[in-house]
């Protein structure tokens, strides 16, 4: 870790909002993805993160745990002339709940942009403690 | 250093000490705004500065100490809330200023006496 503690802490807060950020683009991409009926449907990508502990008490941000599938079963249309479709004619779409998504990318968004102005804060902070003296 | 046991300085970094930690504890809070299950810190160091002000010992080691915040937590345990965070974020900077321009305005004072 630099002398510039509050940069790298802001920094892991502002991966994760980019990664949160390109899960939901991946899923919202896929919304729409077909599979053939007797394999795994499209599932989508849900970022794991947690809390890092530090010394004394403050912590060091946060990490990426894993990248974890949605569960739950894939929702099936009748469309009989569909090329993926089963002997019955149903198709199964990809398990996305697109209103969460949607969700969830305001939310990933607004953690990016808080943790950038974090980081612009602290650069304005320790650009001032290179006046000490002066 | 100018000295040991000059007040200012010794105030000016104690408070320094313990201004850059509650940076730091706010860019925590801030990179785990969204993390399920996180309680939020803070800093407190102006109550010790103040009573070791009143009494004189200002030898002693600067005494930072963290907490987590009691706010009540959302719907996914989480208990930051941002807006308070930036707000802290913006307070603790012009601090930090202040405490710069102190001390230098303390060493201008000491570089005066030095030339005269």
């Amino acid at each position: 870790m630099s002398s510039f503690h509050s940069l790298d802490i802001a920094a892991t807060g502002a991966d994760l909002g980019r990664t949160w950020l390109d899960a939901v683009a991946h899923n919202i991409a896929n919304v729409n993805t077909v599979r053939p009926y007797d394999e795994e449907p499209f599932r989508a990508k849900l970022v794991h993160a947690a809390a890092v502990d530090g010394p004394g008490g403050t912590g060091d941000g946060v990490r990426i745990v894993e990248i974890l599938e949605a569960d739950g079963t894939a929702p099936e249309v009748y469309e009989p002339d569909h090329p993926f479709a089963s002997q019955e004619g149903a198709v199964k779409r990809g398990v996305v709940d697109l209103v969460g998504q949607m969700a969830d990318m305001i939310g990933a968004q607004r953690h990016y942009q808080a943790n950038l102005s974090v980081i612009r804060s602290s650069r304005e902070a320790y650009e001032a403690a290179m006046q000490i003296g002066r | 250093m100018i000295s040991n046991n000059d007040i200012t300085t010794r105030a000016i970094e104690w408070a320094l000490g313990g201004l850059e930690q509650r940076s730091q504890t706010i860019a925590d809070n801030v990179a785990n705004a969204e993390t399920p299950g996180f309680r939020g810190s803070e800093v407190s160091f102006e109550n010790e500065l103040r009573s070791a002000l009143q009494t004189g010992h200002m030898d002693r080691t600067p005494s930072v100490s963290v907490a987590h915040t009691t706010n009540p937590a959302g719907a996914n345990g989480n208990n930051v809330r941002l807006e308070d965070e930036m707000v802290d974020m913006i307070a603790t900077n012009l601090s930090k200023s202040a405490m710069i321009q102190s001390f230098n305005y303390k060493a201008d004072i000491l570089r005066a006496a030095i030339r005269s």
